[in-house]
């Protein structure tokens, strides 16, 4: 990380909740992730990143009593699409990369909670709709990850509890 | 001296209940779940064993009824978290002699092994 | 959920965390060796992961352990505590100095397992006494991770199964005031109906 870490300013990405950004000063980060996944889209050329945290495969027959509609793939996956664009990006520049999607409650339990793993298929679905693939991810496993998106430089990280942040 | 099998899957506990009974003068044997405890029993012909109840493998409600079955004099006093009455009564059913409730202090401990080996 | 059931289900816990609350109190104060109190805790339908504030917040590392609950109830039980507490709960379970632990070794996490398996049990028992049902819980599962990542993750499986998320959460503090841990107990929400139908 670069000597300028320390004066970047943090925006916490919570669940369900979405953010896109061209400010060099920030970094989006989704704190955390266990079973959710962070998805996040970069467009180098203006610069503009975005970060959605995904909790649920589907959205379907489930109303969310109003809360973060973004936390179910394919409305999450749709408007971080979709703010990008908004904000002037181009899909065919996006560089999408996805993060989480564990099962935390210990490896013996990994096969009765499937909630990561089937997030992570949902995406990749809705992504391949707006004909995109993650370029890199760091899916699975049993241990939580949080998820940074450096917006000035295009650079993604990913820490545990257990190491310290490294490039994605 | 008597020998005290002691049966649960936390190495804390083992390691906790084994210093209180040597301390007292037994000699002990260990075990980490159901399935081990049963094979111990067999093996060391103890004079009384302290069983958990909520072990992988093989739980202690089955445990004692397994040991129960090869040896109807075995006694046996469960040492258990899970404290629900009709927990309680299957476990007496099955032959168990005492029912502690953990957390529990090392004379109450003491106070059960010398009642189960009287 | 509607609103009758809510409140139903709301009364039963809270009677339920009520004696559970007590229940773990005596056990945990046995095991340290000192006073800890155990908040009344909230019950609360729908809720989120606002719980972490109790461990320091989403980020900050806790040792714990998860517990699946079976039988007639099945749901899930988790302990989180501040790493530092953790640590510090092992030298009072071993009687040591506090300090003396200073990384989570295989001793301390069983250790950790073990006050999380007695804490977890005391609500498991008060809720199958009151409702007559028999309740099993699993073998702790060790965890020591994020803390927002281990509640969400139970969270997330309970809004899978459709339902509505139930959850006990509770504050462990000691004669200072210090946190010293976080209980969440949430049922399936398959099984909200029977608790229903079994509530005194």
């Amino acid at each position: 990380m670069t000597a300028l870490a320390s004066e970047l300013r943090r925006i916490s990405v919570g669940i369900g909740q979405l953010a896109v950004s061209s400010d060099a000063g920030e970094v989006l980060v989704a704190y955390g992730l266990g079973s959710c996944v962070g998805v996040s889209a970069y467009d180098p050329s203006l610069r503009l990143g975005g970060l959605v945290h995904i909790l649920l495969p589907d959205s379907e027959g489930r109303g969310c009593d109003g809360r973060e509609p973004a936390r179910f793939a394919d409305i999450g996956i749709d408007s971080l699409i979709r703010r990008m664009v908004e904000g002037g990006a181009l899909k065919g520049r996006l560089t999408v990369k996805m993060v989480g999607g564990a099962a935390v409650l210990g490896a013996a339990n990994a096969g009765k909670f499937k909630i990561g793993e089937r997030n992570a298929e949902a995406i990749k679905e809705r992504l391949l709709r707006h004909g995109l693939r993650p370029a890199a991810e760091d899916l699975g496993g049993v241990k939580g990850r949080t998820f940074e998106v450096h917006i000035g430089v295009g650079r993604t990280y990913v820490r545990t509890a257990a190491s310290s942040p490294t490039e994605l | 001296m008597a020998t005290i099998l002691v049966v649960d899957d936390a190495a804390f506990m083992r390691m906790r209940m084994s210093k209180i009974l040597a301390e007292a003068g037994y000699e002990v044997v260990q075990a980490e779940n159901g399935i081990d405890a049963v094979q111990k029993y067999k093996g060391s012909r103890p004079d009384a064993v302290l069983m958990d109840i909520t072990m992988p493998e093989m739980d202690g409600l089955t445990a004692l009824k397994e040991i129960r079955a090869h040896d109807p004099s075995a006694r046996v006093a469960m040492v258990t978290a899970l404290g629900q009455q009709q927990i309680v009564l299957e476990a007496v059913k099955s032959g168990a002699r005492d029912f502690l409730v953990k957390p529990c202090e090392g004379d109450r401990v003491l106070a059960a092994v010398s009642k189960l080996c009287a | 959920m509607n609103a009758s059931l809510a409140e139903t289900i709301t009364g039963t816990l809270s009677r339920v965390a009520r004696d559970g609350a007590v229940r773990a109190g005596r056990g945990l104060s046995g095991l340290m060796g000192q006073e800890i109190t155990i908040h009344i805790p909230s019950v609360r339908i729908g809720t989120k992961a606002d719980a972490c504030d109790a461990v320091g917040g989403e980020e900050s590392i806790v040792l714990g352990a998860y517990l699946s609950m079976s039988g007639d109830i099945s749901g899930h039980v988790m302990l989180l505590f501040p790493i530092g507490r953790a640590l510090e709960c092992v030298d009072l379970m071993c009687g040591e100095a506090p300090g003396t632990t200073a990384e989570p070794d295989e001793l301390a996490e069983s250790a950790i397992g073990e006050l999380s398996n007695i804490v977890g049990s005391a609500f498991v028992n008060a809720l199958g006494d009151y409702t007559g049902l028999v309740l099993h819980p699993s073998p702790p599962v060790i965890l020591h991770d994020i803390a927002i990542a281990l509640v969400q993750s139970v969270y997330a499986e309970i809004l899978s199964q459709g339902g509505d998320v139930v959850m006990i959460d509770t504050v462990f503090e000691d004669t200072s005031g210090a946190t010293a841990g976080l209980l969440i107990l949430a049922p399936d929400p398959l099984c909200l109906a029977l608790l229903k139908e079994h509530a005194a």
